[in-house]
């Protein structure tokens, strides 16, 4: 393959272009099916909208991406920094990584809240929130792109009588280019989806803010813009950092961006546990080092007292507890859901090599529309109960698993497809036995991503709409100025999608242990 | 004092953690005089990567000691370079970058690093290629960059393991040739590993064979013919069978002993 041919493969295929027609297409006949529901503006409605509000939204616009641009150079500055030492410092690898799933695990809406009251008013939370949306899918992608290379380079180095500092910045970092720019590529349209979640939270300017109000207003028209303003921009920027990938590299762009033990290996209750005890004290630290009154500011001994020791501690529980149950109770459908629509369409799909060769550039697209700031949109749509929230998850699930598996699919060996055919064995037979062993490894990568992304989803509709489950618990404790409950519905939920990451990679290991023994290996 | 390389009863066991120890090689004593172009030949897994590493200096020796030129060598030095199997070449380098990638780690400046580079390339018959990048050379080619690069370090040893093995046969013979003018133009001395019998004669001021794992010294053969070799002539021909039947006893040892594990 060509080195041309190869980078082409940052961006969609042209026969995208045939897809996206078919789908505004669609789009528009779909709204005049339903015209007159007040459910769906088409594209018609859409840009009739935007021309009347061209400026109003272009203010909106500029305020968020602003915010977006300097959350995703911080979050991709951090990325950078954590990747790089956890290289210098093998012995670190495990605890950097760990505490870094966790933050990336913390709820985003509530942290949004929390971050108001200590940074107070002003662009500083959405900041923050875009940095956090996009650190984690660069981090683990750059911790793998760091060590792909063959030790005959590393050797090389060293036989110039030079150490790790030159192996990283002469080799290790340029060969991990094309992991850095997947990550980034994934950050962009991320950190746009940080910056409206922040300012679904409270903020005072930015399409965030004109979504909720337009919500609120029942403004289908208004709704449907901002949600396709935010998906043009996120496609727009995705394609951008695609285009820009292609011009600097000469190499393929890697599938598996965070393989089963990128982040090493070792006894798993220990490491959690070393987290774990990290994690609250850093906790402490940074709350006492910066001197925030304990009204807003909750340390580890707080969240002990009001969950643990205190009076009403078991009402506070009990409380906390049911949300979360609530909140599972639409999670985990829409995550299986959306798992499986994504593995199973992509089976389907490869069946039919035509129509893969439409929806694969289409789709790869749409996944880089933040599923999450079009929740509004979905409310609207099919209404407040489960529906809504179990739709929104299972589509959030479905994008980034529909693009891995296909990808994996197509990674099959080539050799091996070979034996195949000259057995003459049927498509089924090569899909059951090479194909899909070959598409595990990217559908468990997906899977595990797409645990905190679905408890991210679920929270926000809770948070804007439903008036239930653990998101609801927050923006009613945020409101009422209840830090103890915001601050535990924050570790909570920080601790449940991180584990249910890291109870996937162990269903992961097993699986792949079978099937695909060298991604294990690691 | 001895000058160039002096290997003396060099032994390297691997002890991997939570493994059986691997005795790579035993008691291995190998000189290697000023300009001595010295081929080894053994089985696969008897230490040859291993032996070379340790010159190298990438790798310690865990009994005996190596010198160059006197000095005992405890870590890489530019008067040894490596060359490995597969070029290795750094695929977002052009040819040129690659070749001056060592000048540039060293921090030879940017004008002499380019001059050297050009002379080099020029040499190893690459002047019109430089500004290539490795996918659009043959592997041949490849394998001269990887050559201009080691050759870059003004090295007195050039180690080489098996730095032929992924060409095919054609370009493989014309690289030999290559390489032996590199090496009367320069005298350094060479320490090359091969698996082919054929190669070595081509080559070798003295093979050397060595037993299958743990590796030691089965045999030296000193060649003495002028390049370059008739492989036909008698005396050749009666040199390549004696190796050839030394080589498969020890081939045969390894591969009962990989049948009994
Ligand atoms: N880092 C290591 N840890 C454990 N064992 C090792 C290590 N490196 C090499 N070995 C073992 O030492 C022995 C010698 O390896 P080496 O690579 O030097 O063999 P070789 O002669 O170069 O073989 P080949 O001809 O196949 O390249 C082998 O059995 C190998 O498995
Ligand atoms: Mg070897």
């Amino acid at each position: 393959m060509s080195a041309r041919a190869a980078a082409a493969a940052f961006r969609p295929a042209p026969n995208g272009l045939a897809g996206a027609a078919l789908l505004v297409l669609g789009w528009e006949a779909a709204a005049r099916a339903f015209a007159g529901t007040y459910l769906i503006a088409g594209p018609v409605d859409v840009l009739a909208y935007l021309s009347g509000n061209g400026a109003l939204m272009a203010r909106a616009l500029s305020e968020t991406l602003g915010n977006a641009a300097l959350g995703f150079v911080a979050g991709n500055c951090a990325a950078i920094l954590l990747a790089a030492a956890a290289q210098l410092w093998p012995r670190g690898r495990a605890a950097i990584a760990g505490l870094a799933l966790l933050v990336f695990c913390l709820p985003l809406v509530a942290t949004g809240p929390i971050l108001r009251v200590l940074l107070g008013p002003g662009p500083g939370p959405q900041i923050v929130l875009a940095a956090l949306a996009v650190y984690y899918t660069t981090f683990v992608p750059l911790l793998v792109g760091l060590r792909a290379a063959p030790a005959s380079w590393f050797d090389l180095v060293r036989s110039y009588g030079r150490g790790p500092v030159t192996e990283l910045r002469r080799v290790r970092a340029r060969a991990a280019l094309p992991y850095l720019f997947a990550g980034l590529q994934i950050a962009a349209p991320a950190a746009f989806l940080g910056a409206m979640v922040g300012e679904f939270t409270g903020a005072e300017r930015g399409m965030g803010v004109l979504t909720v109000r337009a919500m609120r207003a029942l403004d289908v028209e208004a709704t449907w813009a901002l949600a396709s303003v935010a998906a043009l921009v996120s496609i727009l920027a995705y394609a951008g950092i695609g285009a820009l990938a292609e011009m600097v590299l000469r190499e393929r762009p890697p599938v598996i961006l965070s393989p089963p033990g990128a982040a090493g290996r070792g006894a798993g209750p220990a490491r959690g546990a070393l987290v774990l005890a990290l994690a609250v004290a850093a906790w402490w630290i940074v709350l006492e080092a910066a001197g925030l009154p304990t009204f807003f500011a909750k340390r580890p001994d707080d969240f002990w007292a009001a969950f643990v020791t205190a009076p009403d501690a078991a009402a506070a529980r009990a409380t906390l507890l049911g949300a979360l149950a609530e909140t599972a109770i639409y999670v985990l459908p829409g995550y299986l859901a959306g798992l499986l629509l994504g593995a199973g369409l992509a089976i389907a799909i490869l069946l039919v090599p035509a129509a893969a060769a439409v929806a694969l550039p289409l789709a790869v697209a749409l996944r880089s529309v933040p599923i999450v700031t079009s929740a509004p949109l979905l409310v609207l749509a099919l209404g407040r109960g489960a529906v809504g929230t179990v739709t929104l998850v299972a589509i959030m699930v479905f994008f980034p698993s529909f693009v891995a598996c296909l990808h994996g699919l197509r990674q099959a060996p080539g050799q091996v497809l070979d034996v195949f055919d000259s057995y003459a064995a049927g498509r089924v037979a090569r899909l059951v036995h090479v194909q899909v062993p070959a598409m595990w490894p990217a559908f468990f990568a997906a899977a595990r991503m797409a645990v905190p992304a679905s408890v991210l989803a679920v929270t926000v509709v809770e948070w804007l709409a439903t008036g239930q489950g653990v998101g609801s618990l927050m923006a009613l404790s945020a409101s009422l100025s209840d830090y103890d409950m915001l601050w535990g519905s924050v570790v909570a939920v920080a601790l449940l999608s991180g584990a249910g990451y890291v109870a996937v990679g162990a269903v992961e290991r097993r699986v792949l242990a079978v099937y695909a023994a060298e991604q294990v290996a690691g | 004092m001895t000058l160039g390389l002096s290997i003396s009863n060099v032994s390297k066991t691997f002890s991997p953690a939570g493994r059986e120890p691997v005795h790579a090689l035993r008691d291995v004593s190998i000189e290697v005089a000023l300009g001595e172009f010295v081929v080894l030949l053994g089985p696969s897994g008897c230490g040859k990567s291993t032996l070379l590493f340790m010159v190298a200096g990438l790798e310690s020796t865990t009994g005996g000691a190596i010198a160059f030129d006197g000095l005992e060598v405890r870590a890489p030095g530019p008067e040894r370079s490596l060359i490995f199997q597969e070029a290795s070449l750094f695929p977002w380098l052009t040819v040129r970058e690659n070749v001056g990638f060592g000048l540039s780690i060293r921090r030879v400046p940017p004008g002499e690093r380019a001059r050297r580079v050009d002379e080099l390339l020029r040499r190893v018959g690459l002047a019109g290629a430089g500004d290539r990048h490795p996918s659009e050379l043959s592997g041949g080619m490849r394998q001269r960059a990887a050559l201009a690069r080691a050759l870059a370090m003004d090295p007195e040893v050039l180690l080489m393991d098996e730095p032929f093995a992924a060409l095919d046969i054609q370009t493989r013979a014309r690289m030999q040739d290559h390489l032996l003018e590199m090496w009367s133009s320069t005298r350094a001395s060479v320490l090359l590993v091969t698996h082919s019998v054929e190669e070595a004669l081509a080559l070798a001021d003295r093979i050397v064979v060595f037993t299958a794992r743990p590796g030691r010294i089965k045999a030296e053969i000193p060649i003495t013919a002028p390049r370059p070799r008739d492989p036909y002539a008698p005396e050749m021909v009666e040199l390549a069978k004696h190796c050839s039947m030394l080589l498969r006893e020890e081939v045969e040892k390894s591969f009962k002993e990989q049948e009994l594990l």
